[in-house]
């Protein structure tokens, strides 16, 4: 079985590493508000622009930490093991 | 068998010489060969193709994190490097690049040992029907992700285990 600390060594690096800007982005646009994206849309325009990772405001990381544990926490319950992330698009 | 029985009544047809070597476990080994060892090659001539590179699709697999194998359009054939220094008469081994333990039973028939890049795959989808869904769909296209009208798979991560 997993345990609380094993999710958070997962989930630390997909809100962390240059590899999971994919993931991130998609976890980020995901959870927001609705008066939120207005500003979500200024950032990606500025993002695009300058040709780098768009930066949204962090209000939701306690959501997305609490979104990434339950989905991980249903895959890893059958591995147990401390774990790394590397992500991309298909 | 449907393939077999396809592949082999063309060869008939065809009055191929090879045709009567044509048996179902000739035709199992080869279809393995085929279905194992091919891979997409580069054509001056035209776009990318499958096919077989023999002799370099016989080395082994190393975990080294290092493809040294690249095919050069302009000679228009295969170059491979080593990837450290090899002793005399030791294995030659080559990276066949960051796989899953999926991908590996799948595409090459082994399971590594102590597989560095193995991972699960997770899919992470905006369902279509979810709040203000279509203001998010735009969102993520305009970040470079991905839409699709009947399914909304954005992302797919691997989970490094």
């Amino acid at each position: 079985m997993v345990n609380r600390s094993q999710l958070f060594e997962v989930a630390a690096p997909i809100l962390t590493s240059e590899r999971s800007t994919a993931v991130r982005t998609f976890l980020r646009i995901f959870l927001l508000k609705p008066d939120e994206l207005a500003a979500a849309a200024t950032a990606l325009d500025a993002a695009n622009k300058a040709g780098t990772e768009p930066r949204f405001s962090d209000a939701n990381d306690g959501e997305l930490r609490k979104y990434l544990h339950t989905r991980l926490s249903l895959v890893l319950r059958a591995y147990g093991s401390s774990a790394s992330v590397r992500s991309g698009t298909e | 068998m449907r393939q077999y029985v396809h592949v082999e009544a063309q060869a008939r047809k065809l009055h191929l010489p090879q045709a009567d070597a044509l048996t179902w476990n000739a035709f199992l080994v080869t279809s393995a060969i085929v279905l194992s060892r091919q891979n997409r090659i580069p054509f001056a001539a035209g776009p990318p193709d499958m096919a077989l590179v023999p002799v370099w699709d016989m080395a082994n697999h190393a975990a080294e994190g290092q493809i040294t194998s690249y095919y050069n359009t302009e000679t228009d054939g295969l170059v491979a490097t080593a990837m450290r220094d090899f002793a005399q008469g030791e294995q030659v081994y080559i990276f066949y690049g960051p796989r899953t333990n999926a991908e590996f039973v799948l595409y090459a028939g082994f399971l590594p040992g102590d597989n560095p890049y193995d991972a699960i795959r997770m899919r992470f989808a905006l369902p279509s029907t979810g709040e203000h869904a279509t203001a998010k769909a735009a969102l993520l296209n305009k970040a470079g992700l991905p839409t699709y009208e009947n399914e909304r798979v954005l992302v797919r991560s691997y989970l490094g285990l």
